[in-house]
């Protein structure tokens, strides 16, 4: 029995008719033009750039304010039902802020008026000239900056490429001069040598800078002739006598010794410098130069003349008679209380908490890429984008921005103090500046974290594996990746060498993820501008 | 009894944590005394630079033949700096310390100049000739300082205050000789000058950021009975107190920038200044020149 089908058409009738129709014959070009309107998928993407922002349902927005929500009214409730606790709480943290904050500021203050510094200050404050020209060089070095980020962050043109090629030939040649120039540290060697040897004649100077600590204090021997660092002086001469048989006649420069008490007679004069160990000097006649106890009083009777300086380790001075020079007296150094002894942590401890440093701090970051990814979605992609496509570019920006990033901001202090009324708004301002800051960098490198993630996954994807790309694996891939670096150098820390260099190249990969990010950041306008997202147009 | 929330129990583990980071107290068992002094030698002139973070200090006169008299403790292992300059001072110690190179090498200047930083709160006093002239500079950040100058013969007065909280000047005693100029600057904290009738500093120059500043003008000018005394002074945050003897004819003008306070008590308006009662027969007078931004002034009279 013939199959029929509902027109009532054998098979037979239905191959007849079909045979009967006429061929078609498309165009030679009918392929082409077919295909030209066919958009096929890259078929290494992964995602489709949302130039559009994606609506969003609201039940995730939902879910994602009741998180935020929910638990800051479950706080403000606890809080209510223990309020006197609360408030002490809050009081306290906010007496350590503002302790923090004075300290920060008298830090500040500290630093800039008495350090070095305030030497420069003084100087510009006598001198208006000096003051205008620091100034004016500082804002020009502050708005070249501002001009090369400017450039930075602009689509190049041609003549910007030669722009530079004439910066790197300058700077090639720069450096070829610096390299071959010879080093002026050998210079100014030779200059602090010749002050130095001045100021060792000049006796008069006193006591001694900070610096003092920095000085030698291995050497074996003392010159009397030089007192201008006297706790160096003392520490070396106690470590000379502290030897079972001190030779003093090595050990002491410029100078005589005497062991115990020692009386210079009226009529008698001492020519030279003078140390006298664990007794006291009783001076009725007259020492010529220095004069120096170790573990000894000093007493300078009526009659009795001193020519130089004078120095009482543990010991007083008491003047009746005619000293030329200065006079200082040290009393008893401070017994050195035996440092509490704390166990050190054993390596396996250390590297532990290194490691556990480390991925709370990853954590953390997954944190805010999670809530990037959730609230802004978009803007992270485009950002992440830039930081892929403009890499160099996103690096010399944010090298750039970061550096301007604390002129920037004092600027606003001084500008909002120098207003008076925005005196008011600056606490408010340095906060949201901080929380920019912040957000720009912390977003930045999860940025950067999304863009190697991602890359990962498109070669996966390439390979033909099965694989379900989003914003949240590529993050932690991305931020894995970078971890990783990090666990290494946090797990071969303890190795001498080995264990600070891998350090060192994970905190340059993390500086280096972090200014690109920033610059990314920068250069998409916080993810808003395509330009340096190579993002092709529709 | 209730068991403190979790919340909470974190909180005051982050406050605890804090707290413990912060704590910076200073441990006085390993303060060391350190005494330095110069004979006085007859120099005609000091010149005395005094540069403390924190700590008190303590100014005052001292015994005739010695040129000055430093008592402080510093820890063991910070070194207090003091350095004198004789004739002429160490280049490499002047430009480190900050201290004003081209006086430092002229063959008449003479200086002190001290100062550190430490943990501790030591306390320091010194000492200063009544045999020589000085020029006295206080460049304080957060140290709390007495200083009494009556006797001394003070040529001149230079008082900068960060965050000091409490700074006192007092001369008890005229000076001996005329005083160039006071010049004061006060950050945050409290600064009180008194005894300024004593100080024969016929000209003075305030600025006060936002602390308070006081100017007491009690003491007697024996030398010149017809005195007068300028104020320059520029009030951007704080206030200024003026304590003046009802002997003195004061003038005030007064330049309100932004938010200041009302006409000071005691004056009466005279065209653009406020004036006291027969300020024109006065034989001593005040003329002070107030700028203020938020700040306000204030005159107090006292009877002498």
């Amino acid at each position: 029995m013939k199959d029929r089908d509902t027109d009532g058409m054998t098979d037979d009738e239905l191959d007849r008719a079909l045979a009967s129709l006429s061929y078609p014959r498309p165009r030679a070009d009918f392929a082409d033009r077919v295909m030209a309107r066919v958009a096929l998928p890259a078929p290494l993407a992964v995602r489709q750039p949302a130039r559009v922002p994606v609506r969003r349902s609201l039940v995730p927005a939902a879910i994602w304010a009741a998180a935020v929500i929910g638990p800051l009214v479950a706080s403000v409730v606890v809080a209510l039902q223990h309020w006197t606790v609360a408030t002490a709480l809050v009081g306290g943290l906010t007496a350590i802020a503002g302790q923090w904050t004075l300290t920060g500021i008298k830090t500040f203050l500290f630093a800039a008026m008495l350090r070095p510094v305030a030497s420069l200050l003084h100087g510009f404050a006598i001198s208006p000239a000096a003051l205008a020209a620091v100034l004016a060089l500082g804002s020009l070095g502050y708005l070249s900056g501002l001009l090369a980020l400017r450039r930075l962050m602009t689509v190049p043109g041609r003549h910007v490429m030669h722009i530079y090629a004439k910066l790197g030939a300058v700077l090639f040649v720069i450096l070829a001069h610096a390299t071959l120039a010879p080093s002026p540290a050998l210079a100014q060697d030779t200059v602090d040598t010749s002050t130095a040897s001045t100021s060792t004649t000049d006796t008069s100077t006193a006591d001694e800078s900070e610096t003092e600590e920095s000085e030698a204090d291995d050497t074996a021997f003392v010159d009397l002739s030089n007192l201008r660092t006297p706790l160096v002086f003392e520490r070396r001469l106690r470590r000379i006598t502290q030897a079972a048989t001190p030779d003093f006649a090595t050990a002491v420069h410029n100078g005589a010794t005497r062991l115990g008490a020692v009386k210079v007679a009226p009529g008698e004069s001492l020519g030279n410098n003078l140390l006298v160990v664990r007794g006291n000097v009783d001076v009725f006649g007259k020492v010529a130069g220095n004069l120096v106890t170790l573990d000894g009083n000093i007493t300078v009777h009526p009659g009795g003349a001193v020519g130089g300086d004078i120095i009482a380790f543990n010991g007083t001075v008491s003047n009746e008679g005619d000293i030329s020079g200065s006079v200082r007296s040290f009393g008893p150094a401070p017994t050195p209380t035996p440092a509490p002894v704390e166990e050190k942590p054993s390596t396996f401890g250390m590297t532990g908490q290194r490691l556990v440093n480390t991925i709370g701090m990853f954590l953390t970051l997954m944190a805010l890429g999670i809530a990037f990814v959730q609230l802004a979605r978009p803007r992270l992609e485009i950002t992440a984008d830039t930081a892929a496509h403009s890499f160099v570019r996103s690096l010399l920006v944010g090298g750039v921005g970061l550096i301007l990033v604390l002129p920037t901001f004092a600027i606003m202090v001084v500008g909002l103090i120098v207003s008076i009324v925005g005196i008011l708004l600056l606490p408010f301002a340095a906060t949201a500046y901080l929380i920019l800051l912040g957000v720009a960098i912390g977003g930045g490198l999860v940025a950067v974290a999304h863009s190697l993630g991602e890359a990962y996954t498109r070669r996966q994807v390439a390979r033909g594996a099965a694989t379900s790309p989003n914003s949240y694996r590529s993050i932690a891939l991305g931020l894995g990746a970078l971890a990783l670096p990090c666990l290494i150098g946090a797990l071969f820390a303890w190795v001498p060498v080995v264990g600070p260099l891998l350090r060192a190249v994970a905190f340059l990969i993390i500086g280096t993820a972090l200014t690109v990010g920033f610059g990314a950041m920068l250069l998409s306008r916080g993810g808003k501008s395509t330009t340096f997202a190579d993002w092709s147009a529709p | 009894m209730t068991r403190p929330p979790a919340p909470l129990l974190l909180l005051a583990a982050l406050s605890l944590t804090a707290s413990c980071v912060s704590d910076t107290s200073p441990d006085t068992d390993d303060l060391r005394s350190v005494t330095s002094f110069r004979q006085w030698h007859r120099e005609p002139r000091l010149d005395a630079r005094i540069t403390l973070s924190n700590g008190s200090l303590h100014i005052l006169p001292g015994r005739h033949d010695e040129l000055y008299r430093v008592t402080s403790e510093y820890t063991g292992t910070s070194v207090p700096v003091a350095v004198y300059f004789p004739e002429r001072g160490s280049l490499s110690l002047t430009k480190r310390e900050g201290g004003n190179e081209s006086s430092a090498d002229t063959t008449e200047n003479y200086s002190i100049r001290f100062g550190g930083h430490h943990k501790a709160s030591p306390t320091t006093t010194l000492a200063l000739s009544p045999a020589p002239d000085v020029a006295l500079q206080l460049d304080l950040v957060s140290a709390q300082t007495d200083v009494e100058l009556g006797g001394l013969r003070v040529s001149s007065l230079g008082v900068n205050t960060a965050l000091a909280e409490r700074t006192t000047i007092n001369f008890a005693r005229p000076n001996p000789i005329a005083c160039d100029e006071v010049v004061v600057t006060s950050g945050i904290g409290e600064l009180s000058l008194q005894g300024l009738g004593n100080s024969r500093c016929r000209k003075a120059t305030v600025t006060s950021v936002a602390g308070g500043v006081v100017l007491d003008y009690s003491g007697r000018d024996s030398s010149d009975s017809s005195a007068s005394t300028s104020l320059q002074a520029t009030i951007i945050a704080g206030t200024l107190t003026l304590r003046v003897p009802r002997s003195i004819g004061v003038r005030l003008t007064r330049r309100n920038r932004l938010l200041a306070g009302d006409a000071p008590k005691g004056l009466l308006r005279n065209g653009d200044a406020f004036v006291s009662s027969g300020y024109e027969h006065a034989a001593q007078r005040l003329d002070a020149d107030v700028t203020a931004m938020l700040g306000s002034v204030a005159v107090e009279w006292i009877n002498e």
